[in-house]
């Protein structure tokens, strides 16, 4: 079955689907460090991964006008892939099994700017599991982190590929969120002493005005 | 021995713990350069790659750290056939792609500087130099100081690369650039982190 | 024997154990550099010590005494599961003596008792950027490391003393290493910066969830950043420990009734408890003497 981006394409006014340059090895993010700015595969894959509520709320926020890049749902489907396993020593891939994903293709107008012609532009989703809501959120936000690319200007939250992707893992969220709930007081006897001290300044620094007042009043 | 067996044998006994070992001691060599911290035979690769370069290879190559053999570690298929099926480590198509090099005979070694020196930015992405010699004592002595060493400590490892000391302080001034040196000798390991400053030598 | 068959020794798989030697070693040569790594998911929320304990179990052996604890006690929360972890994965000896341990992991302190060469200390790390609430983003702040540019760091400490006379920056105080990197000593007071300088163990820190490792070799320049007018200060207290009568230890308040009626202990358990065993008391110490198991050797 054709896509719908496909049959824009064939009028040449939907860019070509997210090529990457031919030796380009796509990375792993579960196997390095991020590293800002980051390639399209690296962004895409770390969206993946990220929080859904994350993602619905910066994408709701471009539909709402921060980065409104005119979308529209080219595609929302449902499938199983094929998972395979590349062992040097066997001379075909291993299947291991098959996942259940869900694909977004967000078709959105573009009126062009310095680096690129008008035509429709792409946003693109790809989630673990039957979740048309994360799949459109991610299409939504693949789309506004194309900003610097398509020569668009950095305006809005959901634009920033630092600030996106470095809170975008719910489980890194979670986890240091929830840490405060362990003992800081080390931390915290260190800043009680220091404004106790600073407290104590002000007060009696506070007095002494008090007290000229009082003295130049009197006179 | 056919070239084949001679791959798969000689590897670690026992991975896990043998790989702990080794690597807590070039650790703790990386830490107090300078000091000699002792190994005993992890590994019997096949010549001329040494036991404790091959046992310091086992330990931290794998297929995510390409890997450069200098010409008398090249020549014989059986070194890079060893290194190949017990680390899966790359072969790094040049030495400034290297994550580790090995190398069999410093004295003939290129300069120091076409390995990978890392960036400004990323000094890290450099490669670590694992240089056999066959002794600490017999060569030029080396008065050693920087983090890691109270004072300073003297090692005097033979068969060093031409004109060390002068590439060393090259070496030094590229800062936070530039390569680690790993030095395999038949009784350990020591190391010469790219802090290391070489006071004085004397003759 | 403890049963760990469903584990690799401490763990970690091999390979992932070998991608975070390498980056020790870095971390090591490159003193105060933050070494990018590829950290993995711990069995525990990151922000709990995933990158201390990464640390640990890529450096730990069978021969290794542990020691863990958090704000100086070994008996936190987030120290007793770190150690029953270890205990569990790696079957290693664990103590509470800071003399007798040959890895101590810590969140928030720095024992009071003297490290000696052969011990490492691997810290527990939140934040590692010591630029990072100043500037949020890594792009410019790793720019700033790259080319020494500390002006940043030196302007928000004066902003300090101009509006509040001193630098209010109580923990987590920067430092500089070795004359070049300044680096976050993690959130421990600043009253333990100055055993950081040339200290004769290894120190390790490691931050999982921003993926950063980095080190301060024995014997090496671990300066507190400050101005000539207003030199670097530990905090002092005005009374000793109120349980064993130490003097220029860090001190925990803690609170004893309703009506704000408080004491100050030791934040260090071992050091306290020691010292009560040498027979040192303070004010409020109870009359009963200590009775702890303190070492359990590997099963
Ligand atoms: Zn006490």
């Amino acid at each position: 079955m054709p896509r719908v981006s496909a049959i824009l394409a064939r009028e040449g006014l939907i860019e070509p689907d997210g090529d990457m340059p031919q030796d380009h090895v796509p990375g792993d993010i579960t196997r390095e460090p991020l590293e800002f700015p980051m390639a399209r595969d690296i962004r895409l894959q770390a969206l993946s991964r990220g929080d859904e509520g994350f993602l619905l709320a910066l994408g709701y926020s471009t539909q709402r006008g921060y980065a409104r890049n005119h979308p529209f749902v080219g595609e929302v489907r449902i499938g199983e892939v094929e998972l395979e396993l590349d062992v040097p020593e066997l001379p075909f891939a291993a299947p291991l099994g098959s996942v259940r994903v869900t694909e977004c293709q967000m078709v959105n107008q573009f009126k062009g700017s310095a680096k690129a012609p008008p035509q429709f532009t792409r946003g693109y989703g790809l989630v673990f599991g039957q979740s048309e809501r994360k799949a459109m959120a991610m299409a939504l936000c693949d789309r506004a982190l194309r900003a610097t690319e398509l020569g668009e200007d950095v305006v809005a939250a959901a634009q920033d590929e630092e600030f996106v992707i470095s809170h975008s893992d719910n489980v890194q969220a979670t986890g240091f969120v929830e840490h405060l709930k362990l003992p800081h007081y080390v931390d915290f006897q260190a800043e009680l002493d220091l404004v106790r001290r600073m407290r104590a300044e002000h007060d009696t620094r506070e007095n002494a005005g008090k007290a000229e007042e009082k003295r130049e009043a009197a006179e | 021995m056919d070239i084949a067996t001679q791959a798969i044998e000689g590897g670690f006994a026992d991975p896990v713990f043998d790989a702990q070992t080794v690597f807590r001691a070039v650790m703790d060599a990386m830490a107090r350069p300078g000091t000699l911290q002792p190994l005993p035979v992890f590994a019997r690769p096949p010549a001329p790659l040494s036991a404790t370069a091959g046992a310091i290879a086992l330990a931290l190559c794998d297929n995510d750290t390409p890997l450069w053999l200098d010409p008398a570690l090249q020549a014989p298929a059986t070194v890079k056939s060893w290194l190949g099926f017990h680390t899966g480590a790359p072969p790094a198509n040049t030495p400034a792609d290297a994550h580790f090099a090995l190398i069999a005979t410093p004295a003939e070694m290129m300069s120091l500087d076409g390995f990978s020196q890392g960036t400004q930015d990323y000094p890290d992405r450099s490669t670590t130099l694992i240089l056999q010699v066959s002794d600490l004592v017999s060569g030029t002595p080396l008065l050693l100081e920087g983090p890691g060493i109270e004072t300073t400590a003297t090692i005097a490892p033979a068969q060093m690369p031409r004109h060390f000391v002068e590439q060393w302080k090259q070496n030094n001034q590229r800062f936070p650039r530039g390569v680690d040196i790993v030095l395999a000798s038949p009784d350990g390991v020591t190391c010469l982190p790219r802090t290391t400053r070489i006071k004085t030598m004397e003759a | 024997m403890t049963d760990i068959a469903t584990y690799n020794f401490a763990y970690l798989d091999e390979q992932t154990k070998r991608m975070i030697r390498r980056a020790i070693l870095k971390g090591i040569a490159i003193p105060g550099y933050q070494v990018p790594f590829a950290s993995r998911e711990m069995p525990m929320p990151y922000g709990w010590g995933t990158g201390g304990v990464q640390v640990t179990a890529s450096i730990i052996g069978p021969e290794d005494v542990l020691k863990v604890i958090d704000q100086g006690a070994d008996d936190t929360t987030n120290a007793v599961s770190i150690r029953a972890f270890f205990k569990k994965v790696a079957n290693v000896a664990v103590t509470t003596e800071t003399a007798k341990a040959t890895i101590i992991q810590t969140r928030h302190r720095i024992p009071e008792h003297p490290l000696t060469s052969g011990q490492v200390l691997v810290y527990q790390v939140p934040i590692p950027e010591p630029l990072r609430f100043l500037e949020p983003r890594e792009t410019e702040t790793r720019k700033m490391h790259a080319l020494e540019e500390y002006g940043l760091m030196h302007v928000k400490l004066y902003e300090d003393i101009a509006r509040h006379g001193r630098i209010a920056t109580t923990y987590a105080y920067p430092v500089k290493v070795e004359g070049r990197y300044v680096m976050d000593p993690s959130p421990t007071p600043k009253f333990d910066n100055p055993k950081m300088h040339r200290s004769p163990a290894l120190q390790l820190f490691g931050a999982g969830r921003e993926k950063r490792i980095y080190a301060l070799p024995p014997f090496t320049d671990v300066v507190s950043l400050d101005f000539e007018d207003h030199p670097f200060e530990v905090q002092t207290f005005d009374q000793p420990c109120a349980l064993c009568a130490a003097e220029n230890v860090y001190l925990d308040e803690v609170i004893l009734d309703d009506h704000g009626g408080h004491m100050f202990v030791c934040s260090d358990t071992d050091h306290c408890e020691k010292r009560r065993e040498q027979g040192h008391r303070g004010h409020l110490a109870p009359e009963t003497p200590l009775a702890l198991e303190k070492t359990e050797p590997a099963q």
